[in-house]
């Protein structure tokens, strides 16, 4: 009867696993990961006419909606990805609060509402189309940051990463959509976010099991 | 099992009552590991001798079974050697280990829908090397008589209890392996040194 440390030794060697990259190497991955993201969302913009599509909002007004979007984009990234030395996610409130950030995002450009009258007038499906069809793009390259499983809570971490990961298609739609109004914001940007962060939260699970459990 | 008087878990050796859970054997653990993930396959049998004895008397506790234990040991080890390209840096090894172990009891728990049990009996398969036989008896009474005293605990704090006062780890690695707060992690402990307290008022 063989032991424990036998079976587990052998069971190892049966199912070769690859050694982890040098430091060099992870820097220039990551790093062309964050650049991809960026290009994507760049290239969308573009494609969708520039911030010139902004041009009724005031100069004032727009610095401080997309300065403060990017702003909780970066403080959603930061918080939803693990510490710098860990294997394990953030704490179960900590990601639960980024979570929230869509609403937060929301209110911060909803907020703009009474300062300036809007351009035109729009329900916000192309804003809706516009975020839904780009955050996927930083999501992706959010999942690769983070690269470690989560035993922990995966479809809380998910979740938290599609929270960051629409937070930054949000700035990029904030140059591109001068709306204020409450009705348009909820639906063009808020509502894709909140389902960028359940769809994400969903398939969290699968998306960061180890690999070893999924062979 | 009776005891002659309550043991609380200062009288059972105070934050920790193995002595493997100390800094050499958390460094010898995070060497292994480092240089397992670097791609030195040798090293694998190193981590292993580190974490199954611990691994194994955690998932004992929380299984009450000793196969179970090895299950969930076994299991543990081959995710952590499956993971190891993507292992971080200077990251410790420990609470990523009992994190694991502890989604694999909770997995096998929901699969066989039972009401997670205590070991009656179970012990570590291997004792450390440096151990007297005498050693090796009284830790396994003391360890049958913590896992008497945990057993009237709610899942949570005994886990927390678990990791905390029995396996050694500090308020934040165990908050790591929960994945709550450190502030949470505190409140769990007290209130389980609460629950054994009243625990053992009760009985007497």
């Amino acid at each position: 009867m063989t032991s424990l440390k036998e079976r587990v030794l052998a069971a190892a060697a049966e199912r070769p696993a690859p050694k982890r990259r040098g430091r060099l190497a992870q820097v220039i991955v990551v790093a062309g990961g964050v650049l991809l993201a960026m290009g994507a969302l760049s290239v969308a913009l573009t494609i969708a006419g520039g911030t010139a599509h902004a041009a009724g909002r005031p100069r004032e007004a727009e610095y401080w909606m997309v300065g403060g979007t990017a702003l909780l984009a970066v403080l959603a990234t930061w918080l939803a990805l693990p510490p710098a030395r860990s294997m394990l996610p953030p704490p179960r409130s900590q990601l639960l609060a980024v979570m929230a950030f869509p609403l937060v995002i929301g209110l911060w450009i909803a907020r703009g509402h009474p300062e300036y009258a809007d351009a035109f007038v729009r329900t916000g499906v192309r804003c809706f189309a516009l975020t839904a069809l780009t955050a996927p793009g930083p999501f992706l390259a959010l999942l690769f940051l983070r690269r470690q499983p989560d035993p922990v809570h995966p479809g809380l971490s998910t979740g938290a990463l599609a929270a960051a990961a629409g937070a930054w298609s949000a700035v990029m739609v904030e140059l591109w959509c001068p709306l204020a109004d409450p009705g348009h914001v909820l639906l063009g940007h808020v509502a894709p976010l909140v389902l960028l962060v359940l769809a994400g939260a969903a398939v969290g699970r699968r998306l960061l099991e180890s690999p070893q459990t999924r062979s | 099992m009776t005891f002659a008087a309550p043991i609380t878990l200062q009288e059972a050796g105070g934050v920790s009552m193995f002595e493997d859970a100390d800094e050499r054997a958390r460094a010898r653990a995070n060497e292994a590991m480092e240089r397992y993930a670097d791609g030195e396959d040798a090293a694998f049998s190193a981590l292993y001798d580190e974490l199954a004895p611990r691994l194994l008397r955690f998932a004992s506790v929380l299984t009450g079974s000793e196969s179970a234990a090895e299950d969930v040991t076994q299991q543990t080890l081959l995710q952590i050697h499956g993971s190891r390209a993507r292992f971080v840096r200077g990251a410790p090894v420990l609470p990523w280990a009992y994190a694991i172990a502890r989604n694999l009891v909770r997995d096998e728990s929901r699969k066989r829908a039972n009401e997670l049990r205590l070991a009656e009996g179970a012990r570590p398969e291997e004792r450390s090397a440096d151990a007297r036989p005498d050693e090796a008896l009284e830790t396994k009474w003391r360890w049958r008589a913590v896992a008497e005293a945990l057993k009237a605990l709610p899942e949570k704090l005994r886990v927390t209890v678990l990791l905390v006062n029995v396996e050694g780890l500090s308020v934040a690695e165990a908050a790591e392996a929960l994945g709550v707060t450190c502030g949470n992690v505190k409140v769990r402990v007290h209130r389980a040194r609460q629950l054994l307290r009243a625990g053992w008022e009760g009985a007497d």
